[in-house]
This record gives C-alpha cells, structure tokens and sequence, in this order.
C-alpha cells in the first residue's frame, strides 16, 4: 500500500481558520497546525473578524474560541450555518473552549459545531479532531429549528482514536 | 425502535471535500501526535503571562471604574469582565498559571450568581477583589500553586462567589 504523501503531509493542503480573540492562545493553535503540516492558517479576532476574513479567504476548517466579546464563537457558527451570505454552511467547525460543561457541549452542538475540543490544548486533542473532521465526516441535517451536522452521536470526550473509530462504524453501519 | 422525527427532516449527505484535499487517509500516528505536542510545549514557553496579559488588565481597570462610577450601567462592562476573565482562565490553564485559573473561574461564577446588584454581595467591590487579586498574580509572575498565600487568597475570593447572601 502506497504510504506517499506521508500521513505528516497529508494536512498541507488544508487551509484552517483561526478565530481566537486572545493572541497568545491563537500562536498556540498556529504553532501547533504547523507541527503538523498545515501551511494556510488565517487568523481571525474575532467572529465579526472572521466573517470578513471568510470573504477574502477560501476556508476549508474553522478552528473557533467559544468566548469573544463582539462575536462568540457560538453566533459565528450559528452565522456560517443559516446565514444566506454564509460562503459554506456545511463548513466544518471545530469548537476550542475551556467551557466543558455538559449542558454548554450541547449548547456548542445544538448551534452546528462539527467538533468540539477543551482546554488546556493538547497535542493528542488537536490531532483527533483533525482526523475526524476529515474521515468521520457526519451528514448534515436540516429540520425547521437545526442545520448542522447530525447530532445524534453524542457529544463525548476522546478516549482513543481505536474506540472512536469503532464508535463511528458502528453507528455508520446502523444508519445504513 | 426509535419515533422518526416530526416535522420536515432532510438529511444531506456531503462530498467529503477534505479527504479529498488530504489526498488519503487521514490518521492518528505517533510522530505527528510527537510533533504537535512540542509545537505546544515550544509556544507555551515563550509565552509570559505578565506581558500578554497586559492588555487585558487595561480592559479590566477601564471595566472596573465603569462600574464604580455613580450611575454606571452594569451589563457592558460585566460583559467585558466576564469575557477577558474567561480569556485569562484559559490562559492560566494552559500557561502554567493556575492561580489565574482560580480567580478568574471565581470572577465568573460570581458574574453568573445572578443579575447585578441581585448577588448577595457589592458587585463592584466584589468584581475590584478579584481584579486587584489578579493583578497580583500576574505581575508577581506566580506559576504554579502558590502555597499558603495563594491558598487564602482563592478562599477568600470562593466565599464571594460561591455564597449569595440574600
């Protein structure tokens, strides 16, 4: 089996959106896409700042702070979602907040984030929503009252890709 | 068996734009997992608090005599306390500081208590507290659990935020 280009290479061509109102947490989150091959990272302050910057940039993955004074990661992606001047509703979110409380995690889904990831940030973290967003892909789902990525996985902390992995064959395999 | 769901339900199944701009698949491996981990622990120590916490304790101070101005609207500046407060609990968390962790988790759930002026408590008094403890922290540079001095610093703060008193 082919093993070219080499898993590190394989995030290159990414181009991911950082929205993150404090500077040195957002040089963490680029630091760390780096590392890992990413080449194309937008910084954005903000949410407002974002829905600007999204209109200059082509975005293939938002990384978002939930807490940011003019525009919370929760109305950013309410807004890349349902929003008719949204560039992509089906944009894959992944939320980064030190709000880890449950009822908060289903606020995070419920508003159409793809993943969601605490803080403090860890290397293993980062990876794992990557890895999701790119093969565990969900189908979105349109009701009168949600758009956003299926929900019906619950929301539940990472224990292992191996479980994960499972996790979502399993439910893949049911929904067939 | 599970009730189908009322109202219209569509289900939209995309092209997976990002595997195919991967190129493959996609994987948890030891080396990258290596790599992102000292990316983190590089960026984390060049980063001091006392320098890039500065613009935030401007936010607060200016916050802060909002609020103890005779007449002053609570909910903006709340607003912005409770925003740069959960800003430096990250901050703490991830950057060694968890005495910063600790005040800031303790400025908010006291924001959360309830309404202003319905917290038991004199809101700015309260909301100066944890400021002035804050700034303390940050310009003292404590990493780290700060013994003795910063545990009764934290319980004294717990009180407040933890207790409503009317």
């Amino acid at each position: 089996m082919s093993q070219s280009p080499t898993n590190e290479a394989r995030f290159q061509r990414l181009s991911v959106m950082i929205v993150e109102d404090s500077q040195p947490m957002r040089e963490v989150l680029r630091a760390m896409l780096q590392s890992v091959g990413v080449k194309n990272i937008i910084d954005a302050r903000d949410g407002q700042h974002a829905i600007r910057k999204l209109s200059e940039y082509q975005v293939d993955l938002i990384i978002t702070d939930w807490v940011m004074e003019e525009m919370d990661g929760i109305e950013l992606t309410r807004w890349i979602r349902n929003d008719p001047a949204s560039p992509d509703e089906f944009l894959p979110i992944i939320m980064v907040s030190g709000h880890t409380e449950a009822n908060r995690i289903e606020m995070a889904r419920d508003a159409g984030v793809t993943e969601f990831m605490a803080k403090p940030l860890t290397g293993v973290g980062l990876i794992q929503r990557l890895v999701a967003v790119v093969e565990y892909p969900r189908p979105f789902v349109r009701t009168d009252k949600y758009f956003g990525p299926d929900r019906r996985r619950k929301v539940q902390s990472f224990d292992g890709e191996e479980r994960r992995a499972a996790e979502l064959r399993d439910r893949d395999a049911r929904s067939a | 068996m599970a009730q189908p769901p009322k109202g219209t339900y569509e289900v939209i199944h995309q092209p997976n734009k990002l595997k195919d701009l991967v190129g493959g698949p996609a994987r948890m491996d030891d080396k990258l997992i290596a790599n992102a981990e000292a990316a983190l622990a590089d960026a984390v120590s060049k980063i001091d608090l006392s320098e890039t916490a500065k613009d935030s304790i401007v936010k607060l101070d200016e916050a802060v005599e909002k609020l103890r101005m005779d007449g002053a609207e609570p909910a903006g500046p709340e607003r912005t306390i409770y925003t740069v407060m959960h800003d430096l609990r990250s901050q703490g968390t991830s950057f060694g500081y968890p005495m910063v962790e600790k005040i800031a988790t303790s400025m908010n759930r006291y924001l959360e208590l309830g309404e202003p002026g319905q917290r038991g408590h004199n809101d700015a008094d309260a909301i100066k507290a944890h400021v002035d403890a804050l700034k303390a922290v940050v310009a003292t540079k404590m990493k780290g659990e700060a013994g003795d001095i910063g545990k009764q610093i934290v319980a004294g703060l717990y009180k407040i935020s933890r207790t409503k008193t009317k």
